[in-house]
């Protein structure tokens, strides 16, 4: 995002009135070519005018072309679209392939662009799943229970204390002191029925 | 200095990035001082004007304006072959032939001859409309009361969405009337009459397929509720839960948070037979069951927020025009065949 484009309307791609559901609409109406018969800025777009123009208004029957002829101007287009807006451009020095180009641009345009996309996408669905509320994925078995929980009150993933730990490990040595006590007088029982 | 002052007035019109991609590499500096002392004179003109409110001129006061091809090309751009005197009648609204006669009785002319208002065309085409899209939207919305088709339809038919299209489609500047800009009351009767002057020129399917594709998108990605919403749910509900031979269902509590909070928020299920209904939730526990009663309704009615896709794709000739959908009071799950439960169950 260039500095320029700091003040300019944010918003999403969008088409002009659910344009292309089931029909496409063309959004350009209007267009109107001014230029000069002598000079030789004009070059270009008489060019176009001369070899191009009688099929681009046969082919796009839905576009009125405006043709002005203005004396020492330099060349000008100026297209009108659907939703209002109203686009001006100047033709000078152009040749005839880029002004083909530029009334060809004009043509497949749809009106006011000049926003700033803030994403090259846009849906109406951001989410499949829906919006999020407090009971999303909660656990039914908290329908029923009693508040205050013990097992709440600790954070989920807390790791163990030292003094745990060491509870722990004094918890492992009991148990294991119990199974050897035991293995041991098993096999005394054992010697005393040899 | 006009050519100057005219220079500024175009590189400083914001459409201009483009161009200025091109050709322009900066910005000059007296660029901004000018637009500046521009508002500035602006804001004082505006700060003392007490007339009526300035309009733009109307686009047939310039020089490059020719009627005959601006209509010509409309009717191209709805993509219809459309009869070009048909249409430049369609186009004429009663007040423009009014203000025409006053103008020539000025004159002189004591009795002035013109042809005919969009009037007659304009009723043809509502009633077409008005057919067609309750037609359509009895087959989109088949589990839908017909007391919802009607408000859906109502919808459609505003004289605001209809002045929108209309608006969209280029038909301001060239409806013949008085006012200037165009109101909306003008341009809902004009694509009314442009409706009927396609279904004139090229046949009732063609009419059809025109509502279809220009008319009824207007639906694509709206959820039905923000159209037809019922102040008391859970009456109708329990009529239709009559009508099935079910019991009136049990609300209750299955999740509160944020208890005596600025956020408080309860859940409440609706139970029938002890088994779940719907869910919903709100702030206080009636408006959870409320909510959870509208959501009971919509999932019967088969327009849940996942039913958002309109489907525009039926053949026009293939719907029929006669059968009604039941109404609010009549409506039972029964009436409708298994196949169709079970998807609409899939979907809720």
């Amino acid at each position: 995002m260039s500095n320029r484009h700091l003040f300019q309307q944010s918003g999403f791609v969008k088409a002009p009135f659910y344009n292309g559901f089931n029909r496409y609409v063309c959004q350009l109406k209007r267009i109107t070519l001014k230029f000069c018969k002598e000079y030789g800025g004009s070059r270009g777009l008489r060019d176009f005018i001369e070899q191009n123009l009688v099929d681009f208004a046969r082919e796009n029957p839905q576009v009125v072309v405006y043709v002005k002829p203005r004396r020492h101007r330099s060349p000008v287009l100026v297209a009108e679209y659907l939703d209002g807006h109203r686009e001006w451009m100047s033709l000078h020095n152009f040749q005839r392939d880029e002004c083909y180009r530029w009334i060809h641009n004009m043509l497949t345009a749809s009106g006011d662009q000049s926003i700033r996309y803030r994403k090259l996408w846009h849906t109406e669905n951001p989410s499949i799943q829906g919006v999020w509320n407090p009971f999303t994925n909660r656990d039914p078995a908290l329908n029923i229970a009693t508040f205050p929980l013990k097992d709440m009150r600790r954070p989920a993933n807390m790791p163990p204390t030292a003094t745990e730990l060491i509870l722990e490990m004094a918890a492992q040595k009991e148990k294991m002191k119990e199974l050897q006590t035991g293995k041991t007088e098993e096999s005394k029982t054992e010697d005393s029925h040899v | 200095m006009s050519i100057f002052l005219r220079q500024v007035i175009v590189a400083a019109s914001p459409q201009l990035h483009r161009y200025q991609a091109v050709s322009c590499r900066n910005t000059h500096s007296w660029l901004r001082a000018t637009l500046q002392l521009l508002k500035r004179r602006k804001d004082k003109q505006d700060f003392f004007y007490k007339g009526p409110p300035r309009v733009p001129n109307h686009r047939n006061t310039y020089l490059e304006w020719n009627y005959a091809s601006e209509v010509y090309s409309f009717g191209k751009r709805l993509g219809e072959n459309l009869d070009g005197d048909l249409l430049r009648q369609a186009l004429i609204d009663r007040s423009y032939i009014l203000q025409e006669t006053d103008k020539l009785k000025a004159v002189g002319i004591e009795d002035p001859k013109f042809g005919q208002d969009n009037s007659e065309m304009a009723n043809e085409g509502e009633n077409l409309m008005s057919d067609f899209i309750i037609s359509y939207l009895r087959v989109a919305f088949p589990r839908l009361p017909e007391e919802g088709i009607c408000a859906i339809r109502d919808h459609l038919m505003e004289e605001e969405t209809l002045a929108e299209i209309a608006n969209l489609l280029g038909t301001s500047e060239i409806i013949m009337c008085k006012d200037h800009p165009v109101e909306n009351g003008t341009l809902a009767k004009t694509l009314k009459a442009v409706v009927a002057c396609v279904s004139r020129s090229s046949g009732l399917s063609r009419a059809k397929l025109f509502i279809r594709d220009l008319i009824l998108p207007k639906l694509a990605g709206k959820d039905v509720s923000s159209i037809w919403w019922l102040e008391d749910p859970l009456t109708p509900l329990k009529t239709i839960l009559k009508n099935e031979g079910r019991p009136d269902p049990e609300p209750r509590l299955i999740g509160e948070s944020a208890k005596n909070t600025m956020f408080a928020n309860f859940r409440v299920g609706l139970y029938v037979n002890k088994e779940l209904l719907s869910t919903g939730s709100g702030e206080t526990i009636s408006t959870a069951c409320e909510i959870a009663a509208h959501n009971a309704l919509r999932s019967m009615f088969g327009i849940t927020e996942k039913d958002r896709a309109f489907p525009l794709y039926f053949d026009v000739d293939k719907i029929p025009s006669s059968s009604k959908n039941p109404s609010l009071v009549n409506w039972s799950s029964k009436l409708f065949s298994q196949q169709d439960t079970k998807r609409i169950a899939s979907s809720a």
